[in-house]
């Protein structure tokens, strides 16, 4: 009894049943055009603080979203109910939008009918068959060590899968079913503070042991205080800073934002902005990434150059922007109702040094593990503002002499983009929306502002 | 309904082609919202309450393009301003008759010198007073953090339960009430949390003193609180309740709000929050602002662009020299009040008035 309870932990809705659902939806729509997207997340959650398991969470997300087309006015409905009879109220909830205004200023075309998809590696079915109690198991000795160590651990544990269905009256029909399970360790001794995160779509390649060991270093390179004076500092973002740093920058690819001159790169496609290190694709199907193998329209992704050895090489669209601006569509609709194409799956080309190699470059730098309440405070040329969380460990004459703690920076994105002079070989994942994440290795930005 | 944003409305004119006037505004937005959200909650205590609430909301804002440069005015926040009300919350806006000023107050920032690199007294109004308090103080009195249970998320605090009734957090002039009756139209408050307790009026700083913290039954129970703050509130029914605020209000004091400019000799009016940054402490704060109305000698003598002041949460309160009155105040309501992990939005209001802060640190956006 107690094994069939486990093993239904993540109680999934089969491909068949999200399907019916669809057509359920789809078939008061008539001959107008119409769309749907029906998503599932099934996730257990364990939140740790203390050195203890503080919150088990269990949860399970469905959602059915449908939008309608009459020429050219557009109307949507969403529910988070599955059952039949709520589905079958969403497009006529959509059509009693249409009287309102609300239509798009160009018209649209038409959906796309049914598609290939390239194959994104990143379900494991092992996932089926976690349970609380298995991830509280696997988590044990982190906060034993942590216990006897004598010092407070606290984090997230998470096993999540999800299931992505879109379908529209022209046939399409795109569905994709993920895996993901992430840890993330913030540990404290003295004024020494570690924050570590791994993710991996496999449940076995977890690295436990690996992310506990880089907080419980980090906490110890950063337990002496060292106080830093405002200036510019060689400094390493590792990959988890890398990639919260880049995050407001992936949007300027937008080619809506690119179309209305809103991005600072709307007149340099085709010209060297930045480090000739720096190559760029988005990319969902790269062996270190996770994420859909279509758009939120249901368009088949394919790897899209952003950026070689420096130079703009593309910009991202969906149906509507790639009509309205007259090229083709790139697989970057974000779904239903919203405009922007964003970037999702970026991947940056790793470079031949280790992060401490290029680190030894200097005789005074800083590594910076992990950053927060990162913000555009200038969109002119995008200069962000934001806070090193924790430390920045502070390296000097060849070893890290401590931690500064609560340094907060000031720098343009691009001119850091310009100016970085090496990338590790090391890279890593780092998840950043349900189906986002960024692959990436150290970046060394020879002149940091810190403020 | 829609009238006032895109279409004519009784003058024939909307808010859209008011702000498209000038050929240099070449983005616009104007969006309202609506809300209704029914709620039954159970306990095995023996509680049942079922709430209905209808939440409305709406703003406008422009850009306006120089060669190389944006410029961006909203009214009446940079994220709208919502309430615990119907349309007529959407009439009171007063977006119309918005539009035109902030239209011109865009196209001016373009000519605009940027704010420079010194030391100012700061009158903070309306959105960004609420942004203050909500990232300086709200979040900081959240008994979680002080417990440590969002350390990988939202982070810790400085405002801890042992420095209760001692700490000097602000100026005599600073008073914080959580979960006022008189916010009730605040799209934050609620009339029981989501673990099914009474919210309560919590004086969080009482002339300066730090009085109270944002507790759940958990962080309240371990900090030996007398009663419970009634501050769990989740984002949906699938998530976990978490410690946050609701409604925390700076109470008005006696000053007219004219006479705070003129008694500033040399200081910045800054008016719609554009971009805020914090520690994890919640004790190291930058925040900017879309415009700053330069002040010398009492009166306002222009505008400077891309404002930005840093202080330190503590001593930034305590150079607070005066509140306006009651009549200069408005409630502010934010949508996307993020916390946890897997993050959380809720609703939170702020009610407060101008305030004046003596000798802040203020630079530009872009050095």
């Amino acid at each position: 009894m107690k094994k069939s309870n486990e093993k239904k932990s993540f109680p999934v809705s089969s491909r068949k049943f999200l399907e019916r659902a669809a057509g359920r939806i789809l078939f008061p729509a008539g001959k107008n055009s119409a769309e749907v997207t029906l998503q599932e997340e099934v996730q257990i959650l364990l939140r740790f603080t203390g050195n203890e398991v503080h919150q088990n969470c269990f949860t399970k997300r469905p959602s059915a979203a449908c939008r309608i087309y009459d020429g050219e006015k557009n109307a949507s409905a969403f529910t988070a109910d599955l059952k039949t009879p709520n589905l079958e109220k969403l497009i006529p909830q959509a059509s009693s939008l249409l009287g309102n205004p609300g239509k798009f200023s160009k018209p649209v075309p038409s959906l796309y009918g049914p598609q290939a998809y390239d194959p994104v590696n990143d379900f494991d079915s092992k996932i089926l068959s976690l349970t609380p109690k298995i991830l509280a198991r696997n988590l044990a000795p982190a906060l034993r060590t942590a216990q006897k160590s004598g010092v407070w651990l606290s984090g997230y544990y998470s096993a999540t899968l999800r299931t992505v269905l879109i379908s529209n009256s022209l046939g399409l029909n795109a569905f994709h079913r993920s895996s993901s399970c992430r840890i993330g360790f913030t540990l404290r001794k003295g004024n020494g503070i570690g924050y570590a995160s791994a993710f991996s779509p496999f449940p076995g390649k977890l690295a436990f042991e690996k992310t506990f060991r880089e907080a419980m270093e980090q906490a110890a390179l950063s337990n002496m205080p060292v106080r830093l004076k405002p200036g510019f500092y060689p400094a390493i973002l590792a990959p988890r800073a890398g990639a919260e740093f880049l995050s407001p920058f992936w949007i300027e690819f937008s080619g809506l934002k690119v179309g209305k001159r809103e991005s600072f790169l709307w007149d340099k496609k085709g010209e060297s902005c930045f480090s000739d290190l720096l190559t760029i694709d988005d990319n969902p199907f790269h062996p270190c990434q996770s994420g859909l193998p279509f758009d939120g329209e249901g368009f088949a992704k394919k790897s899209v150059s952003l950026i070689r050895r420096g130079i703009i090489k593309n910009f991202t669209y969906n149906r509507k922007t790639a009509h309205e601006f007259k090229t083709k569509p790139t697989g970057h609709s974000p779904g239903l109702i919203r405009t922007e194409t964003v970037p999702v799956n970026p991947v940056i080309r790793p470079g031949t040094d280790s992060a401490l190699s290029l680190l030894s470059k200097f005789r005074n730098a800083l590594f910076i593990p992990h950053i927060w309440y990162h913000q555009i405070v200038n969109p002119d040329d995008l200069t962000a503002t934001g806070v090193v969380k924790g430390n920045a460990l502070v390296w000097k004459d060849g070893r890290f002499v401590g931690g500064a703690r609560n340094c907060r920076y000031l720098n343009s994105i691009p001119k850091v983009l310009k100016n970085i002079s090496g990338l590790s070989r090391e890279t890593a994942c780092i998840k950043t929306g349900p189906h986002g994440a960024t692959v990436l290795p150290s970046l060394l930005v020879p002149d940091f502002r810190i403020i | 309904m829609f009238r006032d944003f895109s279409s004519p409305g009784r003058n024939g004119i909307s808010c859209e082609d008011i702000m498209r006037k000038n050929r240099r505004i070449k983005v616009t937005e104007s969006s309202a919202e609506f809300i209704r959200k029914e709620q039954i909650f159970a306990s095995t205590e023996g509680t049942r309450i079922r709430s209905c609430r209808v939440i409305s909301g709406a703003g406008i804002s422009c850009k306006a393009f120089g060669p190389r440069e944006i410029q961006r005015r909203s009214y009446p926040s940079a994220s709208k301003n919502y309430a615990s009300a119907g349309y007529e919350f959407i009439q009171s806006l007063g977006l119309r008759e918005n539009a035109e000023r902030i239209r011109d107050e865009a196209l001016r920032l373009l000519e605009s010198p940027p704010c420079p690199a010194r030391t100012f007294d700061l009158i903070l109004k309306d959105s960004i007073l609420a942004l203050q308090i909500h990232e300086t103080i709200g979040h900081a009195a959240e008994l979680d953090r002080a417990y440590g249970h969002e350390d990988s998320f939202g982070g810790r605090t400085f405002l801890l339960p042992e420095k209760l009734d001692t700490l000097r957090i602000g100026s005599a002039a600073v008073t914080l009430i959580a979960n006022r009756p008189e916010d009730k139209s605040g799209a934050g408050f609620v009339a029981y949390d989501d673990e099914g307790c009474p919210a309560r009026e919590t004086p969080v700083i009482l002339n300066g003193i730090f009085r109270g913290c944002l507790s759940n039954r958990e962080t309240a129970l371990k900090a030996g609180l007398k009663q419970i703050g009634g501050s769990a509130i989740a984002e949906d029914w699938a998530s976990l309740p978490l410690v946050r605020m609701t409604t925390l209000s700076l109470l008005a004091g006696k000053t007219p709000f004219r006479k705070l400019i003129e008694r500033t000799k040399e200081g910045l009016l800054l008016d719609s929050e554009a971009s805020w940054s914090v520690d994890e402490q919640r004790e190291d704060f930058q925040i900017g602002a879309e415009i700053a109305w330069h002040i010398k000698n009492g009166k306002i003598i222009g505008a400077f662009k891309n404002p930005l002041y840093r202080a330190k949460s503590g001593p930034f309160w305590r150079k607070c020299a005066a509140v306006a009155e009651k009549k200069d105040g408005a409630l502010f309501s934010f949508s996307d009040c993020g916390k946890g992990g897997p993050l959380q939005n809720a609703f939170v209001s702020h009610g407060s008035s101008p305030a004046l802060f003596r000798g802040i640190t203020c630079y530009p956006a872009s050095r």
